[in-house]
């Protein structure tokens, strides 16, 4: 009796595997178009004119999802060795359960809440930039950094540069979850569905991807033949790349979506998937240029 | 393998960059020198006949042994992952130091600019200055606004008049904050109260302007650039706008006092907010005038070791402050001492304490109670004089809160702690040499209770002639001390600490000698309190003059004889009042005599007593009798007359009364 065809038992690169690769990535980018095409519709049949109030698991869930679809897209991008799920899996709850509630704890006690203080009233003000991307960025990146760094990185799977970006957009999109679900339960759990939807879907690639970005420079920084001052500079430098990203999407995310007193959402929403489309898209170009270098590529894979 | 599989490592990339050897000496798969999309031999999915076998294994394993197989796994594989780790982090590890340095700095970063970040968003700070007082605050104010009237709760009152432009105090202004409209300054500067009791009347200040819900939390004294300054943080309720919800606001007061002015600046915002505005302000205060006034609290003053017994009137004695309405604002004017001698809250004080000229009483009194020795009494109702007993020839008022602070009717027995009555029968046996305990709440500056010991000295009349009048001790009475009880090493109350007298002694020195009012003088007031009574404004006399409600001029003439119970003797004066049906002894008021009383009459030297006015019948009644040196005899339902009662009629043939 012949055994079951097993997805193992596939020759590890071929014509059918490329296109179900690429069939599946379509359908994870359509699934989370679909997620908030389907929160837009439900607004408009429900008449729902205002925000609503997401329940703690309706805020879990909205925040879940797109980062579940992300995170199966991320890691596709791995075609030479897929790392084990259950470490990506694992190092998704990392970023959601420590790397982020750690960068939150640190954040508050670095720079608490400013009680007698005076903001800029425009957003490229120096304290603004200050606090955005030196505080804030370089803290939550940090802590992202750090939640690879301590656990799979030492870990034999980590064996080439490609792992960093996989592992990094894990810990980022597990991080992101941790970010949406108090956005959407912040301000009395009250928001727009259709904008709500958007932004998590948004700023979970764009959280992923700056994880994603600093993940390329820690893979190079592991593998290079180069010293440790070299590795020691590329490491820092990639974590104020990553930072500078982060504190500058809060920052212009902000300012484009204010236009005097009135507020545009969608302008906002706009902007932060144009950048995290963007530098996603320069993290494929690198990602490319990493798998064509792999040591576990075989010619002729796609 | 062809060349063509052979992974082709970038020149660049070192995929092993770890060149020494593994620590693990057990020899372990590695999964690098595996070609991609091999397993090892032993993989099942590779091999699923070589499974067989092992299943079968299992299935014949025992419980036991698969434990023990297991057991003897997880060590080894812990072990691994704990070396794994060890390697990575330990000294050995080539990424160790690099990476510790890159985490350690951009550390650093996030810390030096999260300290920038503050520096750069901190507020400026800029002087205050007016009228004696300088501290530095945060420039993020508004302009100032002047405070409005604040109604006075316990007494109606009308508005001020509106201040001089000229006019320097007093300053009263608010500051609200650009940053968050509920953090708020409020400045007061005013003249300096005549009372020198700053920490109570600044107290009163508070509760009656924040109501029921305001609630001190602590008080205590700090010394800024050599002036104490009385820092009280409390809560209080508000509204941000008119018909809002009410919050819970927290509040901090800065107060001092000097010769000629009180200074006050009060900071409301959430506690956090407050904190820091307060580590701002507070450092920098500063008071023009160098002749600060003590506000240190008696506490802080030495107490003499007392009794167990002393301290059992603690809770029986109280402050006694008065008030008046100056300006259109009620202020703390002065105050004295109390006792308790009544369940029903009748707290005993001196006359003079309520007394404000010759002829005009203050406008209100607020009772203090005991709390702590170490801490200012809690104020927790108020009274009007003019609605209390006064005895103004010895010297003695007999005064019961009426009140709430916020103005609203109240009763001591509508809840709270309990009064306790410190009363008995007035000692007749004190001899110079005894001891004595003044309890008391003198005015300097704090508020505590204090407990001063002395001794009998004698006793001496109004005018300093032999006499019975004064109990004199040469305990050191203070203002304050005044109302407060004088007990004896058992606790009983001996009298009411009255006055100071001083005179020169014999080798020239002078000698301030204490001045005791004996229990045995408040007999009328005490009489009252045991008869019962609410206070009533315009009925301060201590004399029971009942009149008598119209009733049917048909009845009973009632009569009988009113007589001593020691020894029968007949007892003139005695007031025997008939209450109108349904009264009983509970509600027997003697403010409301006029309300109750339908039919009364005094004895005659003989002891005889006729009722002036008929008792109609049938009906049942309650009778009360009265006369000073006695207990007041009150009799529910001691008169039951009936339809065939003679016309003439001697209920009880005696009533017996026992004195005090």
């Amino acid at each position: 009796m012949s055994a079951p065809l097993r997805r193992s038992a596939l020759p590890r690169w071929s014509l059918r595997r490329a296109r179900l690769l690429v069939g599946s990535k379509l359908a994870l980018v359509g699934g989370l178009l679909a997620f908030v095409g389907l929160a837009w519709i439900v607004e408009r049949l429900l008449g729902l004119d205002g925000p609503v109030n997401l329940s703690p698991p309706l805020a879990l869930i909205v925040a879940g999802v797109p980062a579940s679809l992300w995170l199966a897209f991320f890691y596709l991008q791995d075609r030479h060795e897929p790392e084990p799920m259950h470490f990506v899996a694992g190092v998704f709850l990392l970023g959601g359960l420590v790397a982020a509630p750690l960068a939150d704890f640190l954040i508050y006690q670095v720079a608490p809440p400013v009680q007698l203080g005076q903001y800029g009233l425009t957003p490229f003000t120096l304290d603004r930039v200050v606090h955005s991307v030196l505080v804030i960025g370089l803290a939550q990146e940090l802590c992202k950094y750090a939640a690879v760094r301590y656990t799979i990185y030492t870990s034999p799977e980590f064996d080439e540069p490609m792992d960093g970006v996989v592992y990094m957009m894990s810990v980022g999109t597990g991080f992101a979850v941790w970010i949406n679900y108090h956005r959407l339960q912040g301000l009395g759990g009250s928001v727009y569905l259709s904008t709500g939807a958007a932004q998590t879907v948004v700023t979970t690639l764009a959280h992923a991807s700056f994880a994603g970005w600093l993940g390329y420079v820690l893979g190079r920084a592991k593998f290079t033949r180069r010293g440790p001052v070299s590795r020691g500079v590329l490491l820092f430098l990639g974590l104020l790349g990553a930072a500078a990203l982060n504190g500058q999407f809060a920052l212009v995310e902000q300012w484009v979506s204010k236009s005097g007193f009135d507020r545009h959402a969608w302008r906002g929403v706009l902007y932060a998937a144009a950048v995290a489309v963007a530098v996603f898209a320069v993290l494929m170009l690198l990602v490319q240029r990493l798998l064509a270098q792999s040591p576990f590529r075989k010619d002729g894979a796609p | 393998m062809s060349e063509q599989d052979e992974p082709k490592p970038n020149p660049e990339l070192n995929p092993n960059p770890n060149p020494k050897p593994n620590p693990d000496p057990s020899p372990k798969p590695d999964p690098k020198s595996e070609p991609v999309g091999a397993r090892p031999a032993s993989d099942p999915d590779l091999d699923p006949a070589g499974s067989m076998p092992l299943a079968a294994e299992e299935d014949e394993e025992t419980l036991a042994g698969r434990a023990w197989r297991r057991a003897t796994t997880i060590g080894p594989v812990m072990v691994d992952v704990t070396r794994q780790v060890a390697y990575a982090l330990g000294p050995t590890s080539p990424y160790h130091r690099h990476d510790f340095i890159v985490i350690a700095l951009a550390a650093v970063v996030v810390a030096g600019a999260a300290f920038g970040h503050r520096r750069m968003v901190a507020p400026t700070v800029e002087v205050f200055e007016t009228r004696g007082l300088r501290f530095m605050r945060p420039a993020t104010w508004l302009a100032p606004e002047e405070v409005p009237y604040i109604t006075p709760r316990l007494v109606a009152a009308e508005p001020p008049r509106p201040k001089a432009p000229d006019a320097e105090l007093p300053y009263h202004v608010v500051y609200t904050s650009t940053l968050d409209s509920d953090v708020r300054m409020e400045v007061r500067i005013e003249a300096a109260p005549t009372w020198p009791n700053i920490i109570a009347g600044l107290e009163l200040d508070r509760r009656t302007r924040w109501g029921e819900l305001y609630g001190a939390d602590t008080s205590r004294v700090r010394t800024i650039a050599g002036h104490d300054w009385l820092r009280t943080r409390f809560r209080y309720a508000y509204a941000p706008v008119k018909g809002d919800e009410p919050r819970i606001g927290h509040a901090v007061e800065l107060a001092t006092v000097d010769r000629t002015r009180v200074y006050a600046i009060t900071l409301y915002g959430s506690q956090r907010r407050v904190a820091k505005l307060e580590e701002t302000i507070a450092p920098t205060l500063r008071v023009s005038s160098h002749t600060g006034m003590p506000l240190v609290p008696q506490s802080s003053r030495l107490q003499p070791a007392y009794p167990e017994s002393v301290a059992r009137t603690f809770p029986s004695t109280v402050m006694v402050m008065v008030a008046d309405l100056v300006d259109g604002k009620l202020r703390a004017v002065g105050g004295g001492s109390g006792v308790v001698v009544g369940a029903d809250g009748s707290i005993l004080t001196n006359h003079h304490v309520l007394d404000r000229t010759e002829d005009k009483l203050h406008d209100v009194f607020v009772i203090g109670r005991f709390v702590g020795i170490d801490q200012p009494p809690r104020l927790v109702c108020a009274g009007k004089p003019t609605a209390s007993k006064l005895q103004p020839g010895v010297d003695l008022a007999l005064v019961k809160c009426d009140m709430d602070l916020d103005g609203r009717p109240w009763s001591p027995s509508s809840g709270g702690p309990s009064w306790p009555a410190l009363v008995g029968a007035p000692r007749t046996d004190l001899s110079p040499g005894q001891r004595l305990w003044v309890l008391g709440y003198p005015d300097v500056g704090g508020g505590s209770l204090t407990i001063l010991q002395g001794l009998v000295e004698g006793f001496t009349s109004e005018e300093g002639t032999l006499g019975k009048d004064y109990i004199k001790t040469d305990a050191s009475l203070s203002h304050g001390n005044s109302g407060g009880p004088v007990v004896d090493d058992a606790g009983n109350l001996v009298g009411i600490a009255t006055a100071q007298r001083r005179r020169i002694g014999n080798n020239g020195t002078m000698i301030k000698d204490g001045l005791v009012r004996p229990l045995a003088t408040a007999t009328s007031l005490l009489a009252i309190v045991r008869a019962g009574w609410v206070p009533r404004v315009g009925h301060t006399s201590v004399e029971i003059e009942p009149t008598a409600i119209d009733a049917e001029a048909e009845g009973i003439r009632i009569s009988t004889r009113v007589v001593d119970a020691a020894n029968d003797q007949p007892i003139s004066g005695a007031l025997l009042m008939v209450l109108r049906p349904g009264v009983s002894a509970a509600q027997v008021d003697v403010n409301r005599l006029d309300d109750m009383v339908i039919a009364w009459g005094r004895s005659g030297t003989s002891g005889d007593v006729y009722l002036k006015q008929p008792v109609p019948a049938p009906g049942t009644y309650t009778v009360m009798v009265v006369v000073d040196g006695y207990v007041p005899l009150i009799g529910t339902d001691a008169l039951r007359l009936a339809e065939d009662t003679v016309p003439f009629f001697d209920p009880w043939g005696e009533v017996k009364l026992e004195a005090e």
